[in-house]
């Protein structure tokens, strides 16, 4: 059985905004007056993050671009050339040759030959490269919702300390510490297009920036009062080839940084330390549009901007590839314990699961066709709310809570965030949580989990506002599994809950969620047909 | 063996003899005429004999280096990986000749000759003889390389330093760069353009006699040689040797792959000095090289006529030429590389053959010690197996060998680095107060000995003994005013000789200067400045351990940290505060070294990040530690100096 939207069920009332969970109950507060302290104090010393659109120097759009100011001039032929050689390369200043009225017919001939020369070329090794179009491209390669025009670009805890890095509009990057007001912003001429933030694990100041320039490595002390660290703080990890870094991802230990760029078939595995990469690709598919390290580092996730995506073996860098029928990965979140890694992608509503390590019961009998396949683990396919609202379809953003309990998910679509319950033992299940929406206006642009959050799972949402919300999921008995934790629930009063404004539907009965877990174990993690979705199931592995 | 040498030695000559009877664009065996014929014999006799000499003398030589090892697994290990490595840098050479016949062959009008004029090369017996060239090269490339990885070079003096260049392993070595370069020339230049297929033509009707030795053909030999002397001095003087392991392990196939086109673009610059340089010194070279081959090898030489170089398309072949030459020298050094750091597993416990706390103290042969520490990082991160070993007790007895077998090595070479490295820092930063010292007591009249007493309090003093005015924080120039010598300066004698012989006048001068540089050598400062022990230079020795410093700390950090879930008896735990002292003081002598001094130049100079990296790793340990211990950091008996640091890194603070 795959968890589907429709179990989850409405809001209470309109004008009601989820604020956090406190032991599996949901609790909702008027829109009029969102305050979590009345709930829980656990992130009553986490920093108050509001990015204005006055705060910031936001680049002006296109369509306000100042070029409709001036009147064109009539330069010569040379002269044009020349100017788009300089600012767009030697391709536009080919087609600049042939649209000019003034150019001989032969000359427009040989040069119009050349230029499907170049452009047949191009498509079979890519020998010119298209800012403009890599720059239009960028936001499809991105977790976050309108990235172009959203307020919050990228958000990324601090995997040890409560420290967040949120990157604005104008690619500046704020760092924000609890119990604190000092906030550094990072800023620099190189760093333009931000597209993914990474704090590199056992160091305290440290922190990847993935843009246009490569990877832009600060160190920011945090017992320094510098409001903007100086250049001498930045190296930039590059090279000619690897621009425009759409995903970044560290070694848990600290040691390596992953980077890859949507636009460069190669992934690099930096050692930071001495600045040096090493390049690594095989045959097929596009560009790295996404990377992720495994907790345990022993398997790394590439997916290409093609229908190809890879698993790494980081004992010797081998790669298994896997391929779908269309569209390409964007999304994937590994389990803590690194033996489940969930994807999405951009053509289906849907949430897949591929297991690496068995997690059988001891009547199982896993056979080895069962382990090539990925299977559906939620259909997210949009449904309407009682409410009128409507949810599901693309997902754009997907995020799993370090303890592998909650897998929050944004839709393309959609301005309210799914959070499902994950069970990875024995085998991977969803089952519905909570659904959270913001202000009527806001749509929700990133979201990620806190790293080091103690009392549970803590949601960071970056609005389109600017607003970053916290939600956080309150575990009274952190140690136990929420299997556990929801057997008792009835029996448990909150104790931190002091006043629930409102309450949610009670969360599935320990019954329910036990029969859960048997049905699952019925259908068969890997078997393609007992899921009854065999179309789905696009995925074959090959050995690269 | 050694009959498989001669075997090989005599197969060489053969083809030797054969090819160099080929002349070139030309099918047909022409007899060499009578003139040259004993210039012919010689050639050919001298490069058979080289060729079996040299095969003999390197093999015998490698055997022998192989039999003077330690224990059998050392050999097998070093034999293994020779072998391997040999066998790998035959097949690419031969692949870059392929690739450079295809290149040189290539044609946009004719794609398909290309594929024939190729075919027809392969399928040649120029593709024998290149072969066995090629075998040769990578002989003497394989003693070229292989004392990186079993010598350790240590020296703390200039003169030692110096002495280095001028020693006969040194001359020995660039002979053998000469020979490969020599030898890649000859293949590469025959699979070039068909006027360089032999080194012997038909002279044109100016010369006297009939054949002569083909001048372009000449030119690119030695062009070859040229190549690989310069990259001798690159490697050997300007860099220093250090056994560099890969930031990942890949499969050997993928990283030659990989590096293969890498290699051949990142030398193409270099190439292009490396022919410009030596078209120049051809030119001014060329008329010395032409009398020494004709009055004393009796050989007739057509001589290369450097203007067609100087049109784009030769220029190109050239540098493409060089190209080839250079990557072969750097993919041979590549490979050799790759297979001697590839991850050995050794065992934890006594074994038959050498086990990992064996391998640890083997500082005899670098590689192996190397490759000791770099698996010991893989198995404190990565085998759980393995590490439960080193956590167990001995039956009968209950005492942890396992653990102090691997702690102590590791341990110790933590700290001898960080007490060597503070001894030099305290070395470099006194001297000058010795000096100072030294100055006082030499200088001051008797009786006015100053004790020793803080600067401040020191100047007061001799203010009051010299009855002078005079400020507590003005320079000590005390020295001066005791000086025997008088402050005016002498009064030039008046010359009374008015007239004196040229000869009298040079004779004079010369004593002079013998006096003169008789006092110079005889001047302790100059004799220390070349003997006596270098503050670079020993800085140089102790940074030949920092990779090994690094993985030290990163393993016993993760040893640590892991001993948290799995070690049962504790074992681990009761060294856990000297770990930590340990690491902080490495991390407190880094951070002492000053930048912007020549120390940190000579850091930078031997490896550009090893400072940084050295420095990451330490402080990513003990992070580490903090995180997994937590609180109970502070229950150790730690010094209270290390207790404040340690409570930085737990409040994630420390930058």
């Amino acid at each position: 059985m795959i968890c589907t939207l429709q179990s989850f069920s409405a809001f209470p009332v309109e004008d009601v905004l989820p604020v956090c969970e406190l032991d599996g109950k949901v609790q909702y507060v008027d829109v009029n007056n969102v305050q979590l302290s009345i709930f829980t104090n656990v992130c009553s010393n986490h920093p108050v993050i509001n990015i204005s659109r006055e705060s910031i120097h936001v680049a002006r759009q296109e369509t306000h671009s100042s070029s409709t100011l001036f009147l064109p001039e009539n330069n010569s032929l040379w002269k044009k050339l020349q100017v788009t050689w300089y600012e767009h390369g030697a391709l536009d200043s080919l087609q600049i040759l042939i649209s000019a009225p003034e150019c001989p017919p032969l000359l427009r001939n040989v040069t119009r030959k050349i230029v499907s020369f170049l452009m047949a070329a191009n498509s079979i090794v890519p020998i010119i490269r298209k800012k403009e179009n890599e720059l239009s491209s960028l936001p499809k390669y991105t977790q976050t919702r309108e990235w172009k025009t959203s307020l919050i670009r990228a958000l990324a805890w601090h995997p040890h300390c409560t420290k967040i890095a949120v990157c604005s509009n104008d690619d500046s990057v704020r760092v924000f510490y609890a119990n604190s007001s000092h906030t550094p912003v990072i800023k620099h001429q190189r760093q333009r297009n931000v597209t993914c933030l990474a704090w590199r694990p056992l160091s305290s100041s440290e922190l990847a920036i993935g843009c246009s320039a490569g990877i832009c490595l600060w160190t920011i002390d945090p017992m320094s009062t510098m409001t903007r660290p100086s250049s001498s703080c930045l190296v930039v990890l590059s090279n000619p080839n690897h621009v425009n870094v759409t995903s970044l991802s560290w070694h848990s230990e600290g040691k390596l940084l992953i980077s890859g760029s949507a636009f460069d078939k190669i992934m690099y595995v930096w050692n930071v330390d001495s600045q040096e990469g090493v390049p690594l690709w095989r045959l097929g598919g596009g560009g790295v549009s996404l990377v992720s390290y495994s907790p345990s580092n022993d398997r790394v996730f590439a997916a290409t901007t093609n229908i190809v995506f890879r698993i790494w073996n980081t004992e010797e860098w081998q790669c298994d590839r896997w391929s779908m029928s269309s569209g390409h990965v964007n999304n994937a979140c590994w389990s803590p314990c690194g033996s489940v890694v969930l994807f999405t992608t951009t053509t289906e509503a849907a949430i897949y699961a591929l297991t690496f390590s068995p997690h059988y019961s001891l009547f199982d009998t896993p056979s080895t066709e069962d382990k090539k396949s990925a299977v559906i683990v939620a259909d997210l396919t949009p449904i309407e709310l009682v409410s009128g609202e409507r949810i599901g379809g693309d997902i754009i953003g997907m995020s799993w809570d370090p303890r592998g309990r909650h897998l929050a998910v944004s839709f393309a679509s959609s301005d309210i965030i799914a959070v499902f319950i994950t069970n990875i033992s024995p085998k991977i299940h969803l089952s519905r949580c909570c659904l959270i929406k913001g202000y009527p206006s806001e749509i929700p642009s990133i979201i990620s989990f806190q790293s080091n959050f103690a009392d549970g799972a803590n949601l960071t949402i970056g609005w389109s506002s600017g607003r970053v919300q916290y939600f956080p999921f309150v575990y009274v008995d952190i140690q136990s599994s929420s299997a556990d934790r929801f057997a008792n629930e009835s029996k448990r009063n909150l104790t931190i809950n002091k006043t629930p404004l409102r309450e949610s539907q009670p969360r599935p009965s320990s019954s329910n969620h036990r029969h859960f877990s048997q049905s699952t174990s019925d259908i068969g993690l890997f078997s393609p047909s007992a899921t009854g979705y065999e179309d789905s199931i696009l995925f074959s592995p090959y050995r690269g | 063996m050694i009959a498989l040498c001669r075997l090989t030695g005599f197969i060489i000559s053969y083809f030797s003899y054969l090819y160099t009877r080929l002349p070139a664009s030309s099918n047909l065996k022409v007899p060499i005429s009578e003139a040259n014929h004993v210039s012919f014999k010689f050639l050919q006799t001298t490069q058979s004999y080289f060729c079996t000499g040299f095969l003999l003398k390197s093999s015998k030589f490698l055997l022998f280096e192989l039999c003077a090892m330690e224990n059998n697994f050392t050999r097998q290990l070093f034999g293994g990986n020779i072998v391997r490595a040999f066998s790998q840098c035959v097949a690419q050479h031969l692949l870059l000749l392929l690739n450079y016949n295809l290149v040189t062959h290539f044609s946009v009008f004719s794609p398909l000759k290309v594929i024939e004029e190729v075919y027809n090369n392969i399928s040649s017996l120029k593709l024998v003889f290149a072969l066995s060239e090629v075998v040769l090269v990578v002989l003497i490339f394989t003693l070229i390389n292989y004392p990186t990885f079993v010598q350790s070079q240590k020296f703390d003096s200039r003169f030692q330093h110096y002495l280095s260049y001028f020693s006969a392993s040194k001359a020995v070595t660039l002979l053998q760069y000469g020979i490969c370069g020599v030898l890649l020339g000859f293949a590469y230049a025959s699979f070039g353009h068909e006027d360089h297929e032999s080194l012997f033509i038909n002279c044109s009707t100016s010369m006297p006699s009939k054949f002569c030795i083909n001048g372009q053909k000449l030119f690119f030999v030695l062009l070859g040689g040229w190549a690989s002397i310069l990259l001798f001095f690159r490697d050997n003087a300007l860099k220093s040797k250090i056994i560099v392991f890969p930031i990942i392990h890949e499969l050997t196939v993928f990283k030659i792959k990989k590096n293969l086109m890498q290699t051949l673009l990142l030398n193409f610059k270099t190439a292009c000095l490396t022919s410009v340089s030596f078209m120049f010194m051809y030119y001014f070279t060329q008329k010395y090289l032409i009398h020494f081959l004709q009055t004393y090898l009796f050989l007739s030489i057509e001589a290369a006529n450097l203007n067609g170089f100087f049109k784009v398309g030769q220029l190109l072949a050239l540098v493409i030429y060089c190209t080839f030459v250079i990557s072969s020298h750097e993919l041979s050094k590549l490979i050799f590389n790759i297979f001697f750091t590839r991850h050995i597993k050794f065992p934890v416990a006594k074994s038959d053959s050498i086990c990992l706390k064996e391998a640890l103290q083997m500082s005899k042969v670098p590689f192996l010690q190397h490759l000791a520490f770099n698996d010991l990082v893989i198995l404190s991160e990565r085998d759980k197996d393995r590490r439960s070993v080193l956590f167990s007790l001995s039956l009968p007895g209950g005492h942890p060998h396992q653990w102090r077998g691997v702690f102590t090595p590791v341990i110790n070479t933590v700290e001898s680095f960080s007490d060597e490295l503070n001894k030099l820092l305290s070395d470099v930063a006194s001297p000058s107060k010795k000096m100072e010292s030294k100055k006082e007591v030499k200088l001051l009249p008797t009786g006015l000995q100053i004790p020793v007493v803080s600067p401040v309090k020191r100047n007061f003093e001799l203010s009051r003994t010299f009855s002078s005015p005079k400020s507590p924080n003005m320079r000590d120039l005390s020295v001066i005013y005791t000086n025997t010598e008088p402050l005016t300066a002498p009064i030039p004698a008046k010359n009374t000789t008015s007239k004196v012989s040229i000869f009298d006048a040079c004779k004079k001068a010369f004593s002079e200067f013998l006096i003169h540089l008789k006092t110079q050598i005889q001047d302790p400062a100059i004799l220390n400045y070349f003997l006596v022990s270098n503050a670079e230079y020993r800085l140089i020795c102790i940074l030949q351990n920092v990779q090994l410093v690094s993985w030290s700390i990163d393993s016993l950090s993760l040893l640590a940290c892991a001993s948290f879930a799995e070690d049962k008896y504790g074992i681990v735990q009761q060294d856990l505060s000297r770990i930590i002292v340990a690491m902080l003081k490495v991390k407190s002598v880094i951070e002492k070294l000053p930048k912007n001094s020549a120390l940190h130049k000579v850091f930078l100079s031997y490896d550009k990040y090893a400072r940084s990296n050295l420095k990451a790793t330490v402080k990513r340990s003990l992070y580490r530690l903090s995180l997994t211990f937590g609180e109970y950091i502070f229950t150790l008996s730690l010094p209270p100096d290390a207790e404040q640091q340690m409570s930085h890194f737990l409040n994630f603070v420390e930058s």
